[in-house]
């Protein structure tokens, strides 16, 4: 299948550290040609999730599989995934130029690539610099021309975003959007807040606690969201009784309004009008895709820790 | 493997740690030779006088203390990758970890090898011109000073491989370095006034390196130099090996 190239496949894939579950039962499917979202609170199991995908920690049960076969037997996997995992992995006194060519050398990519991806980037006036000077959206954008070396074919990205100012997430957008729907490129990007993705991805993954909550496009997530109607009315004790036999539930709104969830617009200003009720104001709200995506993870449960972090 | 070794020369090369633990061993060795000489013939001192080819041999295999400095950097070349995180491009790049561990063997042992050899030619440089002008010849052949020139430098090398096993081990930087000091200069003596254990000192590396180098501890029995080249070696590809096993086990942090 021509797609297999492109894909990445997590089928029930469960970490354990120790006895704390940071990914448990996980299963999902990324596409080519697309930016997904890998979303989550802090702690959810992102980053165990990628590190598992990228063979860097074994899993407990379940497989992940990119471009069809797992990450380690990827013949040069350089070459085919680009991956970043929290854009600290720099050398501090190494310049961002040797940095690159470290990592060209091992994938075995000609020097010239990596003032290739600097420029990619913009940092190649600081290409000579050492990166402990840079500040943290230089070091995002450095990991992403690391990334970048292979020329890889499908693109994992963990809190790219994180760091960035507005112009550069502007930039981020519009870079992935061209390596994704340009180019055909899978692009897989996390995040612990929806808000900083929600213009950039065409669909989203969702974890908390380790397990899936959501996977398809946000028009599904939006979809997901409780419907309400706010309506306005001179007299809302009146209105609330007559909206007793809809059988749905009333709360007082803004402004006097009232708020009905379970039940449309349309059932609303029926049975209005059938007891004869003035209404000055009806519509139909849903609630926002960052209201959807915080019920969806924050359950009653606590989070689950992260894996312990190595002390150096 | 041509790939990774490039790669992990580049890493050695591109910061200012190798030639820094460079000056360190040299001016280590430097120290050695210089305080011997100078010290020779001073009333209370128990060496026996320059003429003397145990003396020489002494003298010579100040070159050895570079190993202190090969083994630190072979702990360095791979705490270094998780100290900063960059064990995860290192491993995404070459997900076959035992090829990257080695890469960075033969890399660390390369490093090893050329601390050596700068520890042996500065002692030369000091040792031979000095010992000429107080008049003392040197047999090179029949005095076995080659056999501890050669030996000091395989010593150096030998150590930057047990580095990198001793890094693999503890991951952690600053314990890997305080446990391989606190070992080589705390518990291995410590072998030689217990009396159980006594027998087994001179097959831990640090006395089987002495061994090699021709350095003659007091009142204690060494192994010949061949057999402390055999013993350190072993320890180096048991080190090595230990480094290879436990990183294709664990999680890349």
């Amino acid at each position: 299948m021509a797609d297999e190239r492109g894909r990445i496949v997590v089928s029930g894939v469960t970490k354990l550290f120790g006895s704390v579950r940071a990914v448990e039962d996980l299963s999902f499917t990324v596409e080519p040609g697309a930016i997904t979202g890998f979303l989550g609170p802090n702690g959810a199991g992102k980053t165990t999730t990628m590190r598992v995908l990228l063979g860097l920690a074994a899993a407990t049960a379940g497989t992940a599989t990119v471009a069809g076969v797992a990450y380690a037997r990827l013949p040069n996997p350089g070459r085919v995934v680009g991956a970043v995992l929290e854009s600290t992995s720099f050398h501090p006194a190494r310049s961002a130029l040797n940095h690159l060519r470290v990592y060209a050398a091992a994938a075995g990519i000609p020097d010239g690539r990596a003032d290739d991806v600097l420029a990619l980037v913009g940092l190649t006036a600081v290409a000579r610099q050492p990166v402990k000077g840079f500040s943290l959206g230089m070091r995002q954008r450095l990991g992403l021309a690391t990334a970048l070396l292979g020329d890889p074919r499908i693109l994992i990205l963990d809190e790219p975003a994180n760091g960035l100012d507005p112009e550069g997430i502007a930039w981020l957008r519009g870079f992935l959007r061209h390596l994704a729907r340009d180019e055909g490129r899978t692009v897989l990007v996390s995040s612990h807040v929806l808000s900083e993705v929600e213009q950039t991805v065409d669909s989203v993954v969702i974890i908390a606690r380790g397990r899936l909550v959501h996977e398809g496009t946000l028009d599904e997530l939006r979809g997901r969201g409780a419907v309400s109607v706010v309506v306005t009315s001179p007299t809302p004790d009146r209105l609330a009784e007559a909206l007793v036999p809809l059988g749905a539930s009333v709360s007082s709104g803004p402004e006097g309004a009232l708020r009905v969830t379970g039940a449309t617009a349309a059932h609303v200003g029926h049975a209005a009008w059938q007891a004869g009720v003035e209404l000055h104001g009806l519509r139909q709200e849903s609630s926002s895709l960052e209201s959807v995506f915080l019920e969806l993870t924050e359950d009653s449960a606590p989070p689950p820790a992260e894996p312990p972090a190595l002390t150096p | 493997m041509n790939r990774l070794l490039r790669s992990e020369f580049r890493k050695v090369a591109t910061t200012k740690l190798w030639w820094g633990m460079l000056l360190g061993s040299i001016a280590f060795a430097a120290l050695g030779v210089v305080a011997q000489i100078a010290a020779n013939g001073v009333k209370n001192n128990s060496a026996a006088p320059l003429t003397d080819p145990a003396t020489q041999r002494a003298v010579l295999s100040s070159s050895v203390s570079g190993y202190l400095f090969s083994a630190i950097v072979g702990i360095i070349i791979i705490t270094t990758e998780y100290r900063h995180f960059t064990s995860r491009p290192t491993f995404l790049l070459e997900p076959r970890r035992a090829r990257v561990i080695t890469a960075k063997v033969l890399v660390a042992a390369a490093v090893g090898l050329l601390y050596g050899i700068a520890c042996v030619a500065v002692s030369l440089l000091i040792a031979v011109p000095w010992l000429s002008a107080e008049g003392v010849s040197l047999d090179w052949v029949a005095n076995g000073l080659i056999v501890v020139l050669v030996g000091s430098i395989a010593v150096v090398a030998i150590f930057a491989v047990v580095g990198v096993g001793v890094g693999a081990l503890f991951r952690n930087q600053v314990a890997a370095v305080i446990s391989a000091l606190a070992y080589l200069f705390v518990l291995e003596p410590l072998f030689t006034v217990i009396p159980v254990v006594k027998e087994a000192y001179r097959f831990l590396p640090g006395a089987a390196g002495s061994a090699l180098a021709g350095v003659s501890r007091p009142q204690v029995t060494l192994l010949t130099n061949w057999q402390g080249a055999l013993v350190l070696l072993g320890w180096g590809v048991l080190f090595a090996f230990v480094g290879w096993a436990l990183t294709v086990r664990r999680d890349i942090p």
